[in-house]
């Protein structure tokens, strides 16, 4: 799709420039004279959102990196310090942590939007695997600077999460013992955290560069799914993309700013407010028993408690709770899709809708193996299609979250 | 279409772009203004200093924004001889009493970095028996004044006040 640049400098020194690094002549035919189809709807702006969550993330990360200490005696007080002490500290704690969960939000409608419209189908399968590699390199990064503030949804969302790897027969605990960098979550790990919490960030916007060199080489999907055929179906990326996806940006940036300035902790947890105790965990982190009786019964012992299926009730903090939800969404929403989108295009709405009912019903699925749309739709199929009906085996049911579980789980239905 | 004139959209290009002009510099203000000196700093930026047990011809050095502050209890000989310098002796001519106060003359309160390159200076030594800095040689008077050697200028007098005729406020 990008074909050679037409850009042809004015000036003798852009000239002279362009003939030894021709970084305007790329600038130029990546982000002006690109051609996009003229087709493409609001769903396609969110790629240019995300690049400026990355911006600001990585922008207000810097910044508060020079005033956070990564030390189990001083990171709490340093965060209040930033809050109380530093000059537009709270916003810029607030932009950060607000803008982390609206990264989410972006990236899920951007994985959904090329989920619905197929955008990971042929040429464009390279395309869609490194923006898998971004969104698991977002997860880590998400959960390492939740833990950062080291209160008390820091602390156990970290025991938490990394006690997971224990779940491995044989090394487990090693593993455990060497993410951990001692026998408890303490000061290696904070600080290890805070190392890479700093790195990954930049290894996203170097993955993001290959995503959009992917993108430019196989040229944009659009909303017909029939790939562009001539100049006709196109129109240059500026001003017509650079417009329209300046204009959602800014609706964008409306919605991040209402959370940020009217309720910035609406997606937190007040227990991330209370420094972190190693000896307690704050009660929270478990799930309401009347309203999970499935977990009640497992915690007084009925039932071997599964660490897999325990992955649930981790932190109702946002990441945490955001990425466990977030694979099992993409897979079950990766088969919806495909059928929805092809109903729809041949016009028999009536299946989608079917679909969308079932759906509706089995949200509970969890399912945490990446590439697992084939399990998905198994899955899924198991659990809501005729099979399952029949055998009486709703989709609550379906909750897998390890390899281990999961077998356990389709073996179950 | 008249390519001379500017069209309405050319207005609404350069309206936009002002806009989002305005918004990048008030985006831009926090990002920078954090790096200035925090609530917490400010709030350390004054130290007092108790001078009763300070004794004639003694120099403490406290600490005052981070850098040493020297505060010499001048003997008459010393006051003696800091006012009797005529200024045209001097590289940066000021007079004694310019750097003290007022009815309070035996104190001498100091910004203890040297003016040439930020040493600090020795107390009651020098030609001159004021300060010596030991990087370079510069010699200052009993007022803190340059006499001798690279320094550009004299000690200087950070803002003070007395709270009471022991306690002084340094900031």
């Amino acid at each position: 799709m990008s074909g050679p640049s037409n850009f042809q400098p004015k000036s003798a020194f852009l000239k002279w420039t362009e003939r030894r690094l021709p970084i305007l002549g790329l600038m130029h035919s990546s982000f002006v004279a690109y051609p996009t189809p003229r087709n493409l709807n609001y769903w396609w702006t969110f790629g240019g959102i995300l690049s400026f969550c990355l911006g600001v993330q990585i922008i207000t990360g810097i910044v508060l990196a020079m005033h956070y200490t990564p030390t189990v005696a001083g990171a709490f007080d340093s965060v209040e310090h930033i809050m109380r002490d530093v000059n537009y500290g709270w916003l810029l704690r607030y932009v950060h942590a607000n803008g982390a969960s609206m990264f989410f939000i972006a990236v899920y409608i951007h994985i959904f939007r090329g989920m619905y419209y197929g955008s990971y189908k042929e040429p464009r399968e390279i395309l869609w695997i490194l923006g898998v590699i971004i969104f698991l390199l977002m997860m880590a990064t998400a959960f390492m600077g939740y833990v950062l503030p080291w209160g008390q949804m820091s602390f156990w969302g970290a025991t938490v999460i990394t006690n997971l790897f224990s779940a491995i027969p044989g090394v487990g605990t090693k593993i455990v013992e060497l993410l951990w960098g001692g026998y408890s979550v303490d000061q290696p790990t904070l600080q290890r955290f805070f190392s890479l919490h700093y790195l990954l960030p930049f290894m996203i916007a170097g993955v993001v560069i290959l995503h959009i060199w992917a993108l430019h080489e196989v040229g944009q999907n659009n909303p017909t799914g029939i790939d562009v055929k001539s100049d006709k179906d196109t129109l240059a990326f500026t001003p017509y993309a650079t417009a329209k996806d300046n204009f959602a940006m800014v609706c964008f940036m409306i919605f991040f700013a209402w959370f940020v300035f009217y309720i910035p902790n609406y997606l937190g947890h007040a227990d991330n407010y209370i420094p972190a105790n190693p000896l307690q965990t704050p009660t929270h982190i478990l799930r309401d028993p009347a309203r999970d009786p499935e977990q009640a019964r497992r915690r007084d012992g009925d039932v071997r408690v599964d660490r897999g299926a325990c992955v649930p009730a981790v932190a109702r903090s946002r990441q945490d709770s955001l990425c466990e939800v977030s694979s099992a969404v993409q897979a079950v929403l990766l088969d919806f899709c495909d059928h929805l989108h092809r109903s729809r295009l041949v016009g028999r709405e009536a299946r989608g809708r079917r679909l969308c009912d079932r759906l509706a019903d089995s949200h509970r699925v969890v399912l945490h193996s990446l590439p697992g749309r084939a399990a998905a739709a198994l899955l899924l199929r198991e659990a809501v299609g005729d099979a399952g009906v029949d055998h009486g085996v709703g989709p609550r049911q379906a909750v897998a979250c390890t390899g281990q579980s999961q077998r356990l789980a389709v073996r179950g239905i | 279409m008249n390519g001379d004139q500017p069209t309405r959209r050319d207005f609404l290009y350069i309206a936009t772009g002002a806009v989002g002009a305005v918004g990048a510099a008030a985006a831009a203000w926090p990002l920078i203004h954090q790096m200035n000196p925090d609530a917490s700093v400010q709030a350390l930026a004054s130290t007092e200093v108790d001078l009763s047990p300070v004794k004639e011809g003694q120099i403490i050095t406290v600490k005052w924004r981070g850098k040493p502050v020297f505060i010499a209890h001048r003997t008459k000989k010393e006051i003696e001889e800091a006012k009797a310098t005529p200024l045209r002796d001097l590289p940066d001519p000021q007079p004694d009493d310019a750097r003290v106060k007022k009815g309070k003359e035996q104190w001498l309160v100091l910004v203890g970095v040297c003016t040439h390159l930020g040493c600090v200076p020795l107390g009651h030594q020098g030609d001159y028996q004021g300060f010596f800095c030991p990087c370079h040689g510069s010699h200052y008077d009993t007022s803190g004044r340059i006499r001798k050697g690279p320094a550009p200028t004299n000690l200087e007098v950070p803002p003070y006040e007395f709270a009471s005729d022991t306690m002084v406020r340094i900031g």
